[in-house]
């Protein structure tokens, strides 16, 4: 969706049409939904997450900077609130980031797609919160290197350090699983 | 190229972002090295099997929560009509407010106000029982974003009444648990929708305003919970002491 449809939306919202609002949810209500969903992995959390970044982007939209992509705002919302979640639950405990690989669980072929998957997965969830974010925006919502940056108010070359470490980790982890 | 420059190199790749010097310059690498062409793969691997990972569907139900949760009360603050509407009515009811606050309390203390014929009349109204005291009441009031509900129990007679008021802008239910050895539900009201099962009272609250009342035998205080979707809301505790 273009970003100007996005910030007339938004104006129009603004100025009283509630319909504007609701095609912004329902534009993003899935992408938001995924983002906290994989940062999560826990899909009542995420539920909570996506209805709150909502009612938060609809009370605080006088706001929002129109120059900034509205995606990238309401993202921004979905990661800060995943990981206020994590940092209150510190439920990243033992992530790949800091251990040792497993041993083999034997060779891909034997591993269905869906149990594959959730291996991926699995090995996602234990990425440090900031490897998870990159890898999250980059695969569940399709952001390039400059909109994570925004999104995660840090520079493009931070993203694209973050990213590569995170796909090396996978890597590493999914190698010693089978998977590769 | 280093192990780690051909590993960025790759990686930009695969995020589709390398010029075309770099990618002629890792075709070169990948054409002659075989261990590059091995990495090459296994990130190529990685990146697909991320990919593969569907996109999950929203649950059911949740766009029509989130829209029933922006109530005109959350609406968002447009700078430009902010200074000039809210206020204004916020003024205008504070004032009527007071005023009100202030005509009431002249009625009922000054016995010689012009409205001491009104205080009588009211009394009056009351009939006998406003010369003895009140009945134990006790009171809740469950609030979040979307649903409000207050609840207050007094003794009635040898039983308990429960006076229940909510408003709600999403589907939700107030569960009353009782000790069934203590206490029962008394009649079924019609215009509600309610089940019970053992010493739970479960209430369905349908969107909108809604008021009823549910009797009880019995003296036992009445936990109540609040819940959406089978989350908890908020709970509490009702309970009056004995005749």
């Amino acid at each position: 969706m273009s970003e100007n449809v996005d910030a007339a939306r938004v104006r129009d919202c603004l100025a009283g049409d509630p319909q504007a609002f609701t095609a912004l949810v329902e534009q993003y209500e899935k992408p938001v939904y995924n983002v906290a969903l994989r940062m999560l992995r826990n899909p009542e959390d995420a539920r909570d997450i996506a209805q709150s970044v909502f009612l938060k982007a609809y009370q605080n939209l006088s706001n929002y900077d129109p120059q900034f992509k509205f995606y990238s705002w309401i993202y921004r919302m979905a990661i800060n609130e995943s990981l206020n979640i994590l940092r209150v639950r510190d439920r990243y405990a033992g992530p790949v980031d800091e251990r040792l690989p497993e041993d083999g669980a034997g060779p891909s072929e034997l591993l269905a797609e869906d149990q594959r998957r959730d291996v991926v997965m699995e090995a996602v969830e234990k990425l440090r919160p900031e490897h998870r974010a990159v890898i999250v925006l980059r695969y569940f919502v399709d952001l390039n290197y400059e909109d994570m940056a925004q999104v995660l108010e840090i520079d493009a070359k931070t993203v694209k350090s973050r990213l590569y470490t995170a796909r090396q980790l996978l890597k590493e982890h999914l190698a010693s699983c089978g998977i590769l | 190229m280093d192990k780690g420059q051909l590993q960025e190199l790759i990686q930009t790749d695969l995020d589709g972002e390398l010029s075309v010097t770099e990618r002629a310059e890792l075709a070169r690498r990948l054409l002659r090295d075989p261990a590059a062409r091995r990495l090459h793969n296994d990130f190529r691997r990685t990146d697909q099997l991320l990919r593969d990972i569907p996109k999950a569907e929203p649950p059911h139900g949740l766009r029509a929560a989130v829209l029933a949760g922006l109530a005109p009360s959350v609406r968002p603050a447009d700078p430009g009509h902010r200074q000039y509407g809210w206020p204004i009515y916020r003024v205008a009811a504070a004032i009527l407010g007071g005023l009100l606050i202030v005509g009431i309390s002249y009625l009922l203390l000054d016995g010689n106000a012009p409205g001491a014929d009104l205080q009588g009349s009211l009394g009056a109204a009351r009939g006998p029982e406003s010369a003895v005291p009140a009945a134990p009441q006790d009171h809740l009031l469950m609030r979040t974003e979307s649903v409000e509900v207050s609840a207050s129990l007094r003794r009635e007679g040898q039983g308990l009444r429960l006076e229940i008021n909510s408003s709600t802008s999403i589907p939700c239910e107030v569960i009353a648990r009782i000790d069934p050895a203590m206490t029962t539900l008394v009649g079924n009201p019609d215009d509600v929708q309610l089940t019970t099962a053992g010493g739970q009272v479960t209430v369905q609250l349908a969107t909108g305003s809604q008021a009823f009342v549910l009797d009880f035998s019995g003296a036992a205080p009445i936990h109540l919970q609040l819940r959406a979707g089978g989350r908890l809301l908020q709970e509490g505790r009702l309970s009056v002491s004995g005749p």
